[in-house]
């Protein structure tokens, strides 16, 4: 209860930025904590007792580090066929990080599903669906044709006599 | 030069039967739609390979038609035919990009898929990391055909064509022989693509799994990496490109294909021959050795003086790799677009963009001015300077070794020369029109070398914002660098030509 109320007070002494705000001015935010709300992508990556997670606010994409235990909740990941869990992720932004050989990224101190994940709904359109139809029969009738022309072409060449 | 509009009936002949060719390749992006239960995807790539087929069937009906001597193709008709063909494809490759509805603009969608098919890796995309399977395999698939040739995977089918086929494989900016036919050396490079294929995607698939993708994911990724790497080509799919991994060893194994990949396919096949001291002599892999490892040196040298990355793992994967990524024209980022202008400074800038103009070896996947040239222009400097110094009367005879020796003659050193001219102005050109648009002389000097060079490492000018004459230009850009101008220039002087006897008819 008092972490809870402790992170909760840490939280709104940081200000939320984007992604792209982070990278941008990296310089200075440089080992500063930083807070940001992203989508998670694809997978976790996990690295025995960490794992990595990739995250995209729209404006940009960063990975973050954090224990395998902090991933715990998260269900939906962001691909075609989904809208990954939205997560509020709070830690320390460094532009070379020594640990993982000069990159940019987010050692994540705390991580909450702010919004859950929900499967993409890819409707077909029936345009869609008759162009294809109508594309497949004409080309179908035009590989046809164009065979029957050759074949043609091959069997009046042989009666043709040389001049 | 005299242009002859003549024998446009053969152009749209051998155009016709390129496209008819290429049309077959829809048919990967379907089976991964259907496999994947993703029937929006399958239609987008059922509706476009229907237009390419239909397409391809009414140019060469109507080539047929028209063309007057069906067995005598000029030269100058080869080489369009390569160029006519690019254009072509990249409009009917743009349809499922616009149809999934991730590009804002069919212009957008042109960029992304000349930029594929010439090896660039820039995109305009939108939401890359919700894009389908289909559309990922699909633009990977365009980088990795476009990457050995789109004319020679049609020449590889091409059975009678024989005497035209080489004409069309030099009009790709191709002139390696490999073996003495044209249809021979064409079935070569696939063979070679496609055995480091299953060697490459196999070692990433398992890097994938080890580094926590699921196998699925590992699969795809590493057939998608594995693609971009060999073909020079930089796209990813993910939105962070290599940065997605977070692994050293992944990367490193890109790295190593895509300097492989960069090398001449005449290479790659004198080591199948077993003629191993080729690597030790080739002009171009000299030439490439050197000037890498002198721009890695200038890049780690300065950039660890500036403090920016403090050890040695950090300059490796952060520096020598882009520079890497850059001389190669891969375009593999291990750091942000942001980050070179914030972090690298001038020289570092100018660094990469030497890099990128030098570009990787001729005949190979690579764009940029390549190193056969780049060696050969030194040499012929270097013998120059030798004859002032000795007297005109001492006789040199100076030769070069790239797969066989070579003696240096003035013609080839012009050649080399006037296509190294030509990326300089194309790059001035750019540099000039970017500026204008309102961005600095540094910023535009990367950007446009990387579109000049078929690179595809970006400052972030690139975006779907920007103006569309850039985006035009930047497609122009990707498209001359790729085919090395002439055969674009000999398409654009038969349409001028045929405008004017259009216009003087009526």
């Amino acid at each position: 209860m008092v972490s809870t109320i402790l992170a909760l007070l840490l939280v709104s002494q940081i200000n939320q930025v984007t992604i792209n705000q982070i990278i941008a001015n990296s310089h200075d935010f440089d080992q500063s904590v930083i807070m940001i709300e992203a989508e998670v992508i694809l997978e976790v990556l996990e690295r025995n007792e960490n794992a990595w997670i990739n995250v995209n606010d729209g404006t940009n994409a960063i990975g973050v580090f954090l224990p395998l235990s902090m991933t715990a909740d998260l269900e939906v990941f962001g691909d075609y066929e989904h809208q990954g869990d939205t997560v509020r992720v709070v830690g320390v932004f460094s532009r070379n990080c020594v640990e993982h050989g000069g990159e940019i990224d987010i050692h994540a101190s705390s991580l909450e599903v702010i919004k859950q994940g929900v499967k993409q709904n890819h409707k077909v359109p029936v345009w869609k669906g008759l162009l294809a139809l109508v594309g497949v029969s004409m080309s179908i009738t035009a590989l046809l044709l164009h065979r029957k022309r050759k074949v043609i072409m091959k069997f009046s060449n042989r009666f043709v006599k040389p001049v | 030069m005299k242009v002859d509009t003549s024998n446009w009936g053969s152009v749209c002949y051998y155009t016709g039967k390129s496209i008819l060719i290429f049309s077959a390749l829809f048919a990967l992006p379907i089976f991964v739609a259907i496999s994947h239960s993703d029937w929006n995807s399958a239609l987008d790539f059922t509706i476009s390979m229907s237009i390419s087929i239909i397409l391809s069937i009414g140019l060469t009906f109507y080539g047929e038609q028209k063309r007057k001597n069906a067995h005598n193709l000029s030269w100058r008709h080869g080489l369009v035919v390569a160029s006519f063909s690019w254009i072509l494809l990249s409009l009917i490759s743009a349809i499922p990009y616009s149809l999934s509805g991730h590009s804002l603009s069919y212009l957008d969608s042109v960029f992304d898929v000349m930029s594929g098919f010439t090896t660039t890796g820039v995109f305009l995309i939108q939401d890359l990391d919700h894009i389908s399977q289909a559309l990922n395999t699909w633009r990977h698939l365009l980088t990795f055909v476009g990457g050995q040739g789109m004319i020679v995977l049609a020449i590889s089918f091409f059975v009678k064509e024989s005497g035209s086929a080489y004409k069309f494989y030099v009009g790709e900016g191709k002139d390696v022989s490999l073996v003495p036919n044209v249809q021979g050396t064409a079935k070569w490079i696939w063979r070679i693509s496609l055995v480091y294929l299953l060697i490459g995607t196999t070692l990433l698939f398992i890097q994938g799994m080890r580094i926590g993708l699921n196998p699925i994911n590992s699969l795809f990724h590493g057939l998608y990496i594995f693609m971009s790497a060999w073909s020079t080509g930089g796209f990813a799919p993910n939105y962070q490109n290599i940065l997605f991994y977070h692994d050293f060893m992944y990367e490193s194994i890109g790295l190593v294909f895509f300097i492989v990949g960069s090398f001449n396919f005449g290479l790659h096949f004198a080591f199948i021959q077993g003629k191993y001291k080729e690597f030790r002599k080739n002009i171009e892999i000299v030439s490439f050795f050197v000037s890498s490892f002198v721009l890695s040196v200038f890049a780690v040298v300065y950039l660890s003086n500036t403090g920016i990355y403090s050890d040695s793992i950090s300059l490796f994967r952060r520096v020598v790799y882009n520079v890497l990524s850059a001389h190669t024209t891969t375009g593999f980022g291990s750091v942000y677009a942001q980050q070179f202008i914030s972090d690298w400074g001038g020289l570092g800038i100018t660094v990469m963009v030497v890099a990128m103009l030098i570009g990787g070896s001729a005949c190979s996947t690579a764009g940029g001015i390549k190193g056969l040239r780049i060696g050969i222009i030194f040499k012929g400097i270097y013998n120059d300077i030798q004859k002032l110094m000795k007297g005109e009367r001492t006789m040199r005879v100076v030769k070069y070794h790239h797969i066989k020796d070579y003696i240096l003659d003035d013609a080839t050193f012009r050649s080399a020369a006037s296509i190294a001219i030509l990326y300089i102005a194309l790059f001035t050109v750019g540099v000039l029109l970017t500026s204008l648009s309102g961005y600095s002389l540094i910023e535009s000097s990367f950007e446009v070398a990387s579109v000049t060079g078929n690179v595809g490492l970006s400052v972030g000018i690139i975006q779907a914002s920007m103006p569309s004459y850039l985006k035009l230009f930047y497609i122009f850009a990707m498209y001359l660098g790729r085919l090395e101008f002439i055969s674009v220039f000999i398409l654009i002087g038969m349409f001028i030509k045929g405008a004017r006897k259009w216009f003087q008819q009526y």
